[in-house]
């Protein structure tokens, strides 16, 4: 798991060695020298979230029916830097199922089996699935956003279809495990479609699509902010 | 001279006509909007308007207060120099021990501390308002017009005119006039019981025989001369003084674009906050029209209602019209219509609360504040399951199953405790703060022991049925 107990005195005498790695130049030196080395086996959740789809996996399981890990248990809050933000608005349109709605979100279309920060607007129509949508993420009315991570301040257009059609099969685009991701800033236009397992890069503009279009397995550079319009 | 930083909020208020949600906390300290307390919109609007130095002065309960409030760290208030205090009534030497007497008399009991303050105004606030105003517009017309006193006006229902303070203006926004609660209003501008004062004026002017702000130093303000102006202020602003305008208000919040909007990122409303998970929907919700806060588990169906922090809705249980506060646990079956559920109540499976189609019956014990349909239950009370609870019912804080004798309780009927509970306290002597009624309520103690230590069950006048 990578989470060690030293004793103080042999960690300050392997540290003396001016070791890089703590695996392959502490711990396993200790081992090959017959130290002590003792493992604690730990019986509860952990996860790495090291990868992609690891991540999305985590925050999916914690809508499931029984998630193994209790983001709710009083005797174990977890504590975050929160903004303050109102309660959630369901308005009359909401259809919310098996999904985390955190404060400050505003919800008039659908939502299912999904993970919503802070601040998320869903309009009405929009329908979200599978999805993770980080905070203050806009979706526009009648937009569909599916199997897709959306980070941070993106803007879903009107009508626009994410992560629609086939999975694509290809060695480059395989670490995506056919989901889509869309980088901070970015806007997608309204009405556009986007494929499955294609990456909109950190401040996507309009521009960057072509007919409105990205194909799936396609990808969109990160543009910084001062960066002129392509 | 710089812009005013200083503000004394009044929050000593009982807040008697809130029935049971103020009987253990102080109306300042009653919960909104979910996850909010009444004083935080005040707060906020003092920080949001660049006030740092704020005395609030407490008088009613105020330890519900005192740990809201703490040390200010939400509103960044936790400051070195300035930030917020608490006051209580407290007492001296060569200076007869008595409370607050009314909002004038709490000020004045605290005028040291304006000596001291480098400022020559002074935002005198009610901590009991729900509104949003950046209050450095209000201080730069007093300043401007070189007032004594400028008094925060808002035009109301000339219908609803008796209920308030109401100034007539000249074309100079001076005040030439003030009714307090007038038969025959002269105007429809009613005072918001917010004010500028100068810092002389108000050494002027406060003094033992005028405890009262509306009922005694404005009018012997305006007949000694002094320069007193109205603010016009026409954003939202709400009283929710008592349990219909409180739910009201509530449930204005639900519309698309409410006339309070709480998720303006410019003038954000802070409040005192425990770290919770997200709300977590599941797979037979429904949830419609509704402010669902953190830390929420809807299994069941929730339709124009507002959920605090913490509550938990169980398959089939409905929770309609209703405004249920922090850790209230819903269980399968049961069914909130028009309900307001303090924290920590348990509704057992099955049970009712709002039934029938008798909106009209009012309470037995309180006809003057539960008249309009809503049941109030009290802070952890317990709800047998199956239990049958009509409209305009109080349920006491704390009851048990036992205290209650049938699991049917008529519409305006009430279920006390049978037995007084260790934590019972019987608040005794006069009590003031920025409620007007107050001063009338001290003069007439409160005669409140009496009657709620008796078992009963009651309910409304013989042959009523519920439908």
């Amino acid at each position: 798991m990578g989470v060690y107990l030293f004793d103080t005195a042999v960690l300050r005498g392997a540290l003396r060695a001016r070791p890089v790695n703590l695996v392959l130049d502490v711990l396993r030196p200790l081992v090959e020298a017959g130290e002590r080395v003792m493992a604690y086996e730990f019986q509860g959740y952990w996860e790495d979230v090291g990868t992609v789809g690891a991540y999305y996996r985590a925050n999916l399981e914690l809508v499931a029916p029984e998630p193994r890990f209790a983001l709710l248990d009083p005797r174990w809050p977890i504590l975050t830097r929160d903004e303050e933000r109102p309660p959630a608005q369901f308005r009359d349109h909401a259809v919310v199922e098996e999904s985390l709605v955190a404060n400050g979100s505003r919800v008039d279309g659908t939502v299912r089996r999904s993970v919503l920060f802070s601040g998320v607007v869903v309009e009405r129509g929009a329908e979200i699935v599978e999805s993770v949508i980080l905070p203050d993420v806009h979706v526009g009315a009648g937009a569909r956003v599916e199997r897709a991570i959306v980070d941070k301040y993106a803007r879903v257009g009107a009508g626009a279809q994410l992560g629609a059609g086939p999975p694509v099969d290809s060695p480059e685009t395989a670490w995506l495990e056919g989901l889509t991701l869309v980088g901070k800033d970015a806007v997608v236009p309204p009405g556009a479609r986007v494929g499955r397992s294609v990456v909109i890069g950190v401040g996507a503009r309009p521009t960057d699509y072509e007919n409105g279009e990205l194909p799936a397995g396609s990808a969109v550079p990160n543009r910084s902010w001062f960066e002129e319009a392509p | 001279v710089r812009a005013s930083r200083y503000a004394f909020i009044l929050a000593g208020g009982e807040g008697r006509r809130l029935c049971l949600l103020s009987e253990k906390r102080a109306k300042p300290a009653v919960p909104f909007a979910g996850k909010y307390r009444i004083i935080d919109f005040t707060l906020s609007n003092c920080v949001n308007s660049d006030i740092h130095d704020v005395m609030v002065l407490t008088q009613y309960n105020p330890r519900s207060l005192n740990d809201h409030i703490g040390a200010g760290r939400p509103w960044d208030l936790d400051r070195s120099t300035g930030g917020v205090r608490l006051m209580q009534p407290y007492i001296s030497r060569n200076r007869a021990a008595e409370w607050y007497r009314g909002t004038a008399d709490a000020v004045l009991q605290n005028l040291q501390a304006i000596r001291d303050w480098p400022s020559d105004t002074v935002l005198i606030l009610a901590g009991d308002h729900i509104y949003k105003m950046d209050y450095q517009p209000f201080v730069a017309q007093h300043r401007r017009k070189r007032a004594d006193v400028t008094i925060a006006v808002k035009q109301v229902p000339i219908g609803e005119a008796h209920r308030f303070g109401i100034l007539a203006l000249d074309d100079t926004d001076a005040v030439v006039e003030w009714q307090e609660k007038p038969r025959q209003p002269k105007s429809d501008l009613a005072s918001l019981g917010i004010y500028v004062f100068s810092k002389r004026a108000l050494e002027h002017w406060l003094s033992d025989d005028r405890p009262d702000f509306g009922g005694n130093v404005i009018p012997a303000m305006l007949a000694g001369g002094a320069r007193v102006f109205g603010y016009r202020f026409d954003g939202y602003w709400q009283d929710v003084g008592t349990v219909e305008s409180y739910w009201r208000a509530q449930m204005e919040l639900l519309d698309d674009h409410p006339p309070l909007d709480l998720y303006d990122r410019s003038w954000v409303i802070h409040t005192r906050s425990e770290e919770r998970a997200p709300a977590r929907i599941g797979p037979t919700a429904n949830v419609h029209r509704s402010l669902v806060s953190h830390g929420c588990l809807i299994l069941g169906t929730v339709e124009r209602s507002i959920l605090s922090p913490g509550v938990r809705v169980d398959p089939g249980a409905v929770v309609r019209d209703s405004v249920v506060m922090f850790d209230t646990h819903i269980r399968a079956g049961a069914v909130l219509d028009r309900a307001i559920i303090d924290k920590e109540v348990s509704v057992g499976p099955n049970a009712v609360i709002g039934m029938g189609n008798d909106f009209t019956t009012p309470n037995r014990h309180e006809p003057t504040r539960l008249n309009t349909g809503i049941t109030v239950v009290g802070k952890r009370a317990i709800i047998p399951a199956g239990a049958h609870i009509g409209r305009n019912v109080k349920i006491a804080e704390g009851v048990r199953p036992s205290d209650f004798p049938s699991k049917h309780v008529k519409s305006g009927g009430s279920v006390e405790p049978r037995r007084p509970r260790p934590t019972d306290q019987v608040t005794s002597g006069p009590i003031a703060g920025v409620d007007a009624e107050i001063v009338t309520v001290s003069a007439a103690g409160r005669g409140k022991s009496g009657g709620r230590r008796t078992p009963r069950t009651t309910s409304g006048p013989a042959g009523h049925r519920d439908r």
